[in-house]
């Protein structure tokens, strides 16, 4: 939730700034087509609205967790934690790839067979649905 | 009658750096000096903190419960199962609200855990019709409380860490990121290699995706020396990929660091090298990062959004929107103009004070008081 500009302190300087970006994007050689793919590509990533029973987004996020990630984090809030876990990471590095690479197959092997399902659930759906309606106008002929 | 002495709390995840845990440690402290017998149980509690309370299976009704006439204060955040304990046991309790982020937000990244979020939400319902007072860390939260069914309500800001002295910036981590400074003289480019900052999980209600893109932007049209680091730990590694790959795709990879959880003292040294704080959340219950920005002296652009404006003030500059031009000209401003960034400091003085663990200390002891008594 955004709270409306004119409700927040310093709305003045908040109008301003627009103006100055407006100005901005205004003036010739205004790099428009890069500013647009930027905005484009955030916004792709920023959407929300997505259907809990959306089988294809299920499907799609499926093949995304599909590959094992072996760069494990090593940072740590407390001082020298962090070495410590570097060191464990160079020693089991070569165990943790030939698991990874097991498992990511294993992985993106299910993946796709749940996407190949996904969407032909989705075909499927749509014939019913179009079958449904050729039903109902022969019904009512 | 007799008088109240007891006051617990009951937080699901004690952990020692963040907000919640902060939070709690410092209610700790501020029901003890008001006089009451004050402990914590956890549900899960990180190993640096364990000692500091105990495990709710080990709460006995008798010592703890004070013979039934202790209170319970249940810090509000997350699903679990001290919810479905608390409500069985015979001891009246309030709530602390942290805030419950949107499960949506989490859907498309992480449905474990916008499941998580569900059942927490749920648990703040069936907490309500016995809640006997309930606060929250803003009036923003409040609204929340009130529209699950809670009264009566009382805005208490979250209870943040004052400055350590103990806790000095990381040498190492400063001269590394001054070394990554242009040289002015040698530079190209017009800019000045301004250093953004972000603290905060990696999360996708806190949108760095954002962050970035208007990064992206302000590299075009501003400077081309600037740079990003995004100071936090991971909630969602897909989420955090798809941040990495953005980056590439922009073309700004090399200029941004993603440093994941860090030590206080590194923490630090980012505040110190910033020029600008930047936060777009789209969803915050407080927005403690924001304080700290300000405690470092470093100015504050910040989306007008949820618990954002409330904490911010007129300490910093709010934006209506995340438009990567808009937030690009907002950073200009900032850092262009010496006369704004005196008085956002001017005002973050009186924000600091407002945050203050004393003032915030003393307006939780007055709720607890009146609801509790003693």
């Amino acid at each position: 939730m955004t709270t409306p500009v004119a409700d927040v302190p310093r709305a003045g300087l908040a109008d301003e700034i627009a103006r100055a970006a407006a100005a901005r994007e205004a003036e010739p050689g205004f790099p428009k087509a890069r500013v647009d793919r930027i905005r484009a590509i955030a916004a792709r990533l920023g959407a929300t609205e997505v259907d809990p029973g959306d089988l294809r987004h299920a499907a799609v996020l499926l093949e995304r967790q599909a590959t094992v990630d072996l760069e494990v984090p090593t940072a740590s809030q407390v001082p020298g934690v962090a070495l410590v876990k570097r060191g464990v990471k160079a020693l089991v590095v070569w165990y943790l790839r030939f698991l990874g690479a097991q498992i990511t197959a294993f992985g993106q092997a299910v993946a796709r067979f749940g996407v190949m399902v996904a969407f032909r659930v989705d075909d499927l759906d749509a014939r019913v649905d179009d079958l449904d309606e050729r039903v109902r106008r022969l019904e009512g002929k | 009658m007799t008088a109240v002495h007891t006051v617990h709390q009951f937080v699901p995840n004690f952990a020692a750096g963040d907000a919640i845990g902060t939070h709690v440690r410092h209610t700790q402290r501020a029901l003890r000096a008001a006089g009451y017998r004050s402990d914590v149980f956890y549900d899960e509690a990180q190993a640096a903190v364990r000692k500091l309370g105990r495990h709710w299976s080990t709460f006995d009704l008798g010592s703890d419960g004070d013979g039934g006439r202790a209170w319970v204060i249940f810090q509000l955040s997350t699903g679990s199962d001290m919810t479905g304990f608390l409500l069985d046991l015979d001891l009246p309790y309030g709530v602390y609200f942290h805030n419950i982020t949107p499960p949506s937000f989490f859907e498309r990244w992480e449905p474990g855990a916008s499941e998580n979020l569900r059942r927490a939400l749920a648990d703040m319902r069936r907490l309500a019709p016995r809640s006997r007072f309930a606060m929250a860390n803003s009036a923003f939260s409040e609204r929340d409380l009130i529209d699950a069914g809670y009264a009566p309500t009382a805005v208490v800001p979250v209870l943040v860490d004052e400055a350590d002295p103990a806790v000095t910036a990381s040498p190492r981590v400063l001269a590394r990121l001054e070394r990554q400074r242009p040289d002015r003289r040698s530079s190209a480019n017009s800019g000045y290699g301004a250093r953004w900052l972000f603290v905060g999980r990696l999360a996708p209600n806190k949108c760095q995706h954002d962050i970035i893109a208007a990064f992206a932007a302000y590299r075009e049209l501003y400077d081309a020396d600037a740079r990003l680091s995004l100071v936090g730990g991971r909630t969602s590694n897909v989420y955090f990929r798809s941040l990495e790959l953005l980056a590439g795709e922009l073309g700004v990879d090399g200029a941004v660091e993603f440093t994941d959880t860090i030590p206080d003292d590194e923490k630090l040294a980012h505040l110190q090298s910033a020029d600008v704080y930047v936060s777009l959340s789209r969803h915050e219950g407080f927005n403690v990062p924001v304080i700290e920005a300000m405690r470092a002296g470093v100015p504050v652009v910040a989306l007008a959004s949820s618990a954002t404006p409330g904490t911010v003030g007129d300490a910093g500059v709010l934006l209506p929107s995340s438009d990567p031009v808009l937030v690009a000209a907002a950073v200009d401003r900032v850092l262009t103009d010496a006369e704004l960034r005196a008085e956002l400091q001017r005002a973050a003085k009186e924000r600091l004070d407002r945050f203050s663990l004393e003032t915030v200390g003393r307006e939780l002891v007055a709720v607890v008081r009146s609801a509790v008594g003693g």
